[in-house]
């Protein structure tokens, strides 16, 4: 198990920009099962207390807390806090059992259906659900657009939408608030895949079903690139590079500060480039106890937001601004990778003793049949 | 006029009664394991009822799948969910494959699999090097046969309790994880994701332990043991059990059977029911592959025939018979 950590700590060198001292004492901590000397960057309850005593210079950096997202960040998951957190039902506020026959996640047409929360929280580990009356877009597969209303419930934020055909659904948030003289545009955006059968869809239809869309409604937002030959089955893995690029009104935004953070906290920040790009390398953080707990399926969100400020000014519900600050945020799932539980060498020996067992058994059966001459001699 | 048709189809006829069925088998064989294993480099598919082991885990290079895959996912779904409308999507695949099989019954093990092709491929092999073959024999034959049954038993009932919640669904597709076609297929498309043991969980560690096992016990055996694999084929199994409609068939006339023994001596599957048995009229058992090596080796005529939807389409001659013998009798019989 020590070794796996060791191996974890390595795989931390991955997130693009971090220091090797860094890492080296985030190994550390993870060899003392998150609880050693390390860091104060590297630990999220010592980050808290730093930011308790006041000190700024936490946000921001890289390491493992909030990684200068903020607590007042707001974002969109299909992963249910409820489920999350090990409680409830899984059924959110303002829903109603699937009831009448139907199955849970369908709609009473018998339509697939999907459900999006808000979280507020820059950890996807420790954000909370929260409130809102806002409307939400979703787009679907086919470009089409459609505005959906939330029904004042009073609970957590959620929405549900229909997702008649296979493919990915953006589904986007906006919120806008002035504060003193400038206007904070929030934009909180979740990429949601409906993927049902497999068997039998051509390769190109799957991957042109999660080609990146952007909404001409939207003023801004982050787009994840896809990978190469991904698919609707496509699953982000440790390891994998992400490279996301940051778009106001359709146009690449240039040194926005964009912030990945993963679903254990552990963040990295970078200035998006010309192109508004600004990549990433999913690091790997789910180490359970014993490998017998260990879960191929295990899903960790990832949250990335970009933010910038412009001196656009204007009026907004009455008040004046001068200065405007854009907030994007976007959400999506990573699991283990192949390399993560799979063993060649393992697999090769285990072949290759099937291989001598069978050739062997083979051999001595024939060596035991094999009568030694014997002279026959006949008594004329 | 009429004359002169009727003396162009005995002609026809008596050509493919003639054939060598060796080499026809070969380039037939070798032509479809092209197609099922290179075939989706081409853009071909072929969907994912194929009644034989054109293997899903050939990503790249498939041109169908196995149906047994599809199968085992389909059956592992909610009960909730496999018991209402969304269960039409089982039958509708099963119709596809049922539609796929009766056209050339078990002649798609014997002409058509990649994984049965490879077998004979390795007994060519075999015979290059000198090396003697194997038998099972009477006994163990008998004693055997019904283990293809108890892994389509298995095959089906794993995913089924799956779907109730019985089972962990890292027991997904259970056949696959064993069957060695999982293992050997992608790997001639330079696909080697597939010669790894799963340690995310112990019944996932199992199964792919016991993969690469039989894909080790396969190479052994199917270089001294012809067919080897054939014998626990649970698609074997499948096949017989709804082979009755089938168009293609093989026939037998129990009234001019010398019982000389050749069908049995040139059976892979050591059948020896196809020298003994001269009371049934289908020829065809749980275990052949309609390889068509018994038609090819019988010397007396018409005592074994192969029909499509009634229609004789190849038979045993004496012409035919003398003809194959006298180039090396075109059937790998037991004495090779």
């Amino acid at each position: 198990m020590r070794i796996i950590h060791l191996l974890a700590a390595s795989a931390i060198l991955l997130v693009s920009g971090a220091s090797l001292a860094q890492h080296a004492e985030a190994a550390k901590a993870m060899n003392h099962g998150g609880q050693g000397d390390a860091h104060a960057r590297n630990n999220p309850e010592k980050q808290e207390a730093a930011r308790g005593r006041g000190s700024a210079s936490m946000a921001g950096s890289n390491g493992r807390g909030d990684g200068g997202q903020g607590d007042g960040v707001l974002w969109l998951t299909d992963a249910s806090a409820f489920k999350r957190n090990g409680k409830g039902s899984g059924r959110p506020a303002g829903d109603k059992p699937a009831g009448g026959g139907r199955m849970a996640g369908m709609d009473k047409d018998g339509v697939p259906t999907r459900r999006v929360w808000l979280n507020v929280g820059g950890n996807p580990k420790t954000a909370r659900p929260v409130t809102a009356e806002e409307s939400a877009l979703v787009q679907g597969p086919d470009g089409n657009t459609r505005e959906i209303a939330v029904e004042p419930h009073g609970g957590p934020y959620n929405v549900k939408f229909p997702t008649p055909s296979q493919g990915s659904y953006n589904v986007y948030f906006t919120r806008r608030a002035l504060a003193r003289d400038t206007l904070n545009i929030t934009l909180a955006k979740a990429e949601v895949v409906f993927a049902s059968m497999g068997h039998g869809m051509p390769k190109d239809v799957a991957a042109r079903l999660v080609v990146p869309r952007t909404e001409a409604r939207i003023p801004v937002e982050i787009v994840r690139e896809r990978q190469d030959k991904e698919t609707l089955f496509t699953r982000l893995n440790y390891g994998d590079e992400i490279v996301f690029q940051v778009l106001q009104a359709g146009k690449p935004v240039q040194n926005a500060r964009v912030t990945f953070t993963s679903g254990q906290g552990w963040s990295n920040s970078v200035q998006s480039d010309e192109d508004g790009r600004a990549t990433f390398t999913v690091i790997r953080d789910y180490y359970p106890e014993d490998w017998r707990l260990f879960d191929k399926r295990h899903r960790e969100n990832y949250l990335v937001s970009a933010s910038f400020s412009t001196p656009e000014a204007g009026e907004y519900l009455g008040g004046k601004y001068a200065a405007t600050r854009y907030t994007a945020t976007l959400s999506g799932a990573y699991y283990p990778g192949m390399a993560d539980y799979e063993s060649y060498s393992s697999g090769l020996m285990v072949g290759t003793a099937g291989l001598l067992f069978t050739g062997s058994s083979v051999w001595l059966y024939r060596r035991r049949r094999v009568k030694p001459y014997q002279e026959v001699r006949f008594d004329e | 006029m009429s004359e002169c048709r009727g003396r162009s189809t005995s002609r026809i006829r008596r050509a493919v009664n003639n054939v060598d069925l060796q080499s026809f088998r070969f380039w037939f064989q070798f032509t479809a394991f092209v197609l099922f294993v290179y075939g989706g480099y081409l853009a071909i598919d072929l969907g994912n009822s194929i009644p034989m082991f054109s293997c899903g885990y050939n990503r790249e290079g498939r041109a169908g799948v196995c149906y047994l895959l599809p199968l085992q996912h389909q059956l592992a779904r909610p009960w909730e969910q496999l018991f209402s409308a969304a269960g039409i999507a089982v039958l509708t695949g099963f119709g596809l494959f049922f539609l796929w099989f009766i056209v050339l019954n078990k002649g798609w093990c014997g002409f058509m699999c990649p994984l049965g092709t490879l077998q004979d491929w390795l007994t060519s092999l075999r015979k290059r090097t000198g090396i003697r073959y194997s038998l099972y024999g009477e006994k163990p034959f008998n004693a055997l046969s019904w283990v293809k049954f108890v892994l389509l038993a298995l095959m089906i009932l794993i995913p089924l309790g799956i779907g109730g919640g019985w089972f962990s669904h890292d027991m997904g597709a259970p056949f696959c994880q064993i069957c060695p076609g999982r293992v050997v297929l992608p790997l001639f498309t330079g696909d080697t994701t597939q010669l790894t043991l799963d340690f995310s969980s112990v019944s996932g560690l199992v199964l792919t332990g016991l993969g690469m096992f039989i894909a080790g016990m396969f190479l052994i055996g199917s270089f001294i043991k012809k067919r080897f694999f054939c014998f626990f084929c649970p698609m074997s199994a499948l096949h017989y059990l709804i082979a009755k409609p089938a168009l293609l068939k093989l026939k037998k006339d129990g009234e001019t059977c010398t019982k000389c023994g050749n069908c049995f001596n040139v059976c892979d599957m050591e059948i020896r029911a196809i020298a003994d048995d001269i009371v049934k009229k289908d020829a065809m058992t749980d275990d052949c592959t309609l390889c068509l090596k018994c038609v090819a080796a019988c010397p007396e005529p018409g005592t074994l025939k192969v029909e499509f939807a009634g229609l004789k389409i190849f038979e045993s001659t004496e012409e035919g018979f003398l003809k194959r013998m006298n180039k090396g009798a075109g059937c790998d019989g037991h004495s090779h």
